[in-house]
Parts: C-alpha cells; structure tokens; sequence
C-alpha cells in the first residue's frame, strides 16, 4: 500500500477503502465470467461437435433469466449451456455489484449523503432495467 | 466456423480499440454487419454485453491507481444510464437502416474529431463553478511521468451531465462505449485532466453499457452464437491491443485509425440510405 500511487490520496484513506474493493468487483467478475464463458463454449462444442452455439437464450429479463439459471445449479442439471448463460450474467451483474457496492461505501465507509443519493439513484435505474419486459 | 471467424474478426476489432483509445465496439458492429452480416440489433446488442467487459477489466486498474474519479463517474453516470436506456428504446423500435445510418455519422463524426484533435496540457484545471465545487467533482492523481501529485478540479457540471446524456443515449443505441464522446465531453466541458478523463470515462462505461444491454437481453436480441465469440474475441484482444500501445508510434496508429473510421463511415451511410 505504499505504492507512489495510492499516496496521492493518503489523507483521505480509510483500512477499507473503496477504490480497492471496487478494483476487486470488477476483475474479479470479468475473470470468473470468462472463464465460465470459455469452459462452457469448450464442453458445448465437445459434445455437440460444433463451435457454433446453436441455442437461444429465453426471451426474458436479467432476473428472470439468473432465476431460471440459479434454479437449475440449485437442481444440479446444470449443462454446458448453462454455464455460458452464467458466464453472461457474472458479467452483466458486475457493474451492478460494484454499484451496489459504492452506495454502501458511500453511505457508511465515506459518510457521503449526497453520493450516497446520487449512488442509489444509479442503483434503482439499474435495478429497473432488470426487470424490464418487452 | 462461423463462430471462429467472428472470434477473429472481434479479436482485430479488440487490438485496434485498445491501440487507438477508442474502445473495441466501434469498429466491431461494422465489421459484424458488413463483413459477418449480421442483422445490425443482433450486432449492437452483442457489442454492448462486450462493452461491459472491456471496460470493467481496464477500469479495474485505474479505480485501483486512483486516476479515474469515482465521484466524477457517479455524478456522470445518473446520466448515461438514462441515456443509455433512451437510446436502446430508439434501437429497439427503429428500422435497421436508421441505425446503419446513425453509425456511420458517428463514425464520420469521430474521423473529425480525431483530424481535429485538439492539443491538451497534463496540467489540472482550478477554476470552478458553484454546481461543480458543491458536488465534489475535484480529486488528485499520482503523475508517473512528471513523478508528483496533480490535484484538479472539474467545472460545467450541469452542462457536462446533460451533455452525458446524450453520450449515453449514443452508447446505448449503437452497442459502442461511446468513450471518445465522453473524454471530450470530460476535456472540453469540464476540463478534467487527459489521464483522469480518459479513466474516469472507461469506468463509466461499465454501468452505461449494462443499462442497455439489460435492454437487449430483455428484447432477446442477445444471441449466444454471436454474444460469446465476440465477448471472448473483444476482451482478449484489447488486452493485447494496449500491450501494442506503446510499441507503435502514436501518428501511425492514428492515421491507420483515421483511414478505417472513414471507409467504414461511408459504408455505413451508403447502407444507411439504402446505396448499399
């Protein structure tokens, strides 16, 4: 932590700072997306002798869909399709957790009422974008 | 096949992103549609879920060296997001020739912009407006190359958020991260310094492209055959596209950068108008 980098800050610094964890989320979600999505096309194209992943993902929201998926990890039948669809929705949830992440850092890390605010009206845009329906 | 050569093609798409700073999807959805083609939403709404990981993976590193501006990010995101929501409706419920249309302006408009560029000083702006100075929108960074601590503070806050809207509203209609748009917005209107502004702008992205891309998953439009090759093919080039960064001359890139932008423009624009 002793870094030229991380001194620009150092009056500002907490043992538990934000940036750091932020710096987790994301990397940390690409990486295991990845990995899902390449483990998955792997298996798929070994069993279906094909690259090309010849399937469609059902016409639904985030929720709906990470609800179907979790159901069927719950139930064990998982197939190489599902972990692709885990891969795409580890993705699409990391900015949602970093987001998630920073409005309680804000509200109780860096005490910040108006980023607090401004934080969680990001969070509920998102949060209404996942429900959307068409 | 098919699947491979859309890995490739994201691949090139990824490297030469990275390589000129403006983000893989630029270049991607043209590549898709006139070389692949793939009908034009399937393609924007697989280059935006791509947009997510390219942008995540590289702002990771600039949250974690404090050079983008949390803050400033989540000021400006208010307004991406809503954007980015705008513009994936207007996608969503437009013919496909408007959206060829549209993104060949943009490109136009981004060969302009990189002819045009202006000249930009390391310095941190110190003047502030009222808006700007009550929402924070203020930090510093560790310069490397000048070996100090540059402090700055932004201003146009209230332009610079309506400003982002639109940015948003193009990121989400066209699937890109519509990067370029946001660093002059951050340069021009509100005088962040290059490096923050460039940062600070990636880690935006992340969310503005979520917003849409919960959009198309919703529409159905995201296709796992096209989707995941171009997710893979993106995120590994542009990692390999910012390893070139500092090999190849600056100008090179540029002008190579600048000759792709046009032709791709122009024949997005003839498809656009039905020429094509």
């Amino acid at each position: 932590m002793s870094s030229p980098a991380s001194r620009a800050s150092e009056g500002a610094r907490h043992p538990f700072d934000m940036e750091t964890v932020i710096s987790y989320i994301l990397i940390s979600g690409v990486i295991l997306s990845l990995t899902l999505l390449v483990v998955g096309t792997l298996l798929y194209s070994l069993q279906h002798h094909n690259l090309t992943l010849a399937y469609s993902l059902p016409q639904d929201n985030l929720f709906q869909f990470g609800r179907m998926e979790i159901t069927r990890v719950l139930r064990g039948t998982l197939t190489a399709r599902d972990i692709i669809n885990l891969g795409i929705i580890v993705l699409m949830l990391t900015p949602y957790v970093r987001v998630a992440f920073s409005a309680v850092a804000f509200a109780f890390i860096e005490r910040n009422a108006k980023y607090t605010a401004f934080t969680l009206f990001v969070l509920s845009v998102l949060t209404y974008s996942l429900f959307l329906s068409f | 096949m098919t699947a491979l050569v859309i890995l490739a093609v994201s691949l090139v798409a990824g490297v030469i992103g990275a390589m000129t700073g403006q983000g893989g999807g630029i270049l991607l959805v043209p590549f898709l549609t006139l070389i692949m083609h793939v009908d034009v939403k399937t393609a924007v709404a697989a280059s935006i879920v791509s947009v997510i990981a390219t942008s995540s993976g590289s702002a990771s590193a600039y949250v974690k060296d404090r050079i983008s501006n949390v803050k400033i990010g989540m000021y400006l995101e208010m307004f991406t997001i809503l954007g980015a929501l705008v513009g994936a409706a207007i996608t969503l419920k437009s013919g496909g020739r408007f959206i060829y249309l549209v993104f060949g302006l943009v490109l136009l408009a981004s060969f302009v912009a990189l002819w045009l560029k202006p000249e930009m000083g390391e310095t941190g702006n110190m003047r502030q407006d009222r808006l700007s100075a009550f929402l924070e929108l203020e930090g510093e960074y560790y310069d490397q190359v000048a070996n100090r601590v540059v402090p700055y503070k932004g201003t146009r806050a209230g332009l610079g958020g309506v400003l982002m809207f639109g940015a948003g509203l193009i990121a989400g209609m066209l699937g890109i991260g519509a990067g370029a748009l946001k660093v002059l917005i951050h340069d021009l209107v509100m005088e962040l310094p290059p490096k923050v502004s460039t940062t600070t702008s990636n880690f935006i992205i992340g969310v503005t492209a979520l917003a849409g891309a919960s959009a198309y998953l919703a529409a159905g439009l995201i296709k796992p055959n096209i989707a995941v090759p171009v997710i893979l093919g993106v995120t590994v080039g542009s990692r390999a596209g910012t390893r070139f960064l500092v090999r190849l001359s600056n100008s090179a890139t540029r002008k190579f950068f600048m000759v792709v932008l046009s032709v791709l423009g122009v024949e997005m624009v003839l498809r656009g108008v039905g020429l094509l």
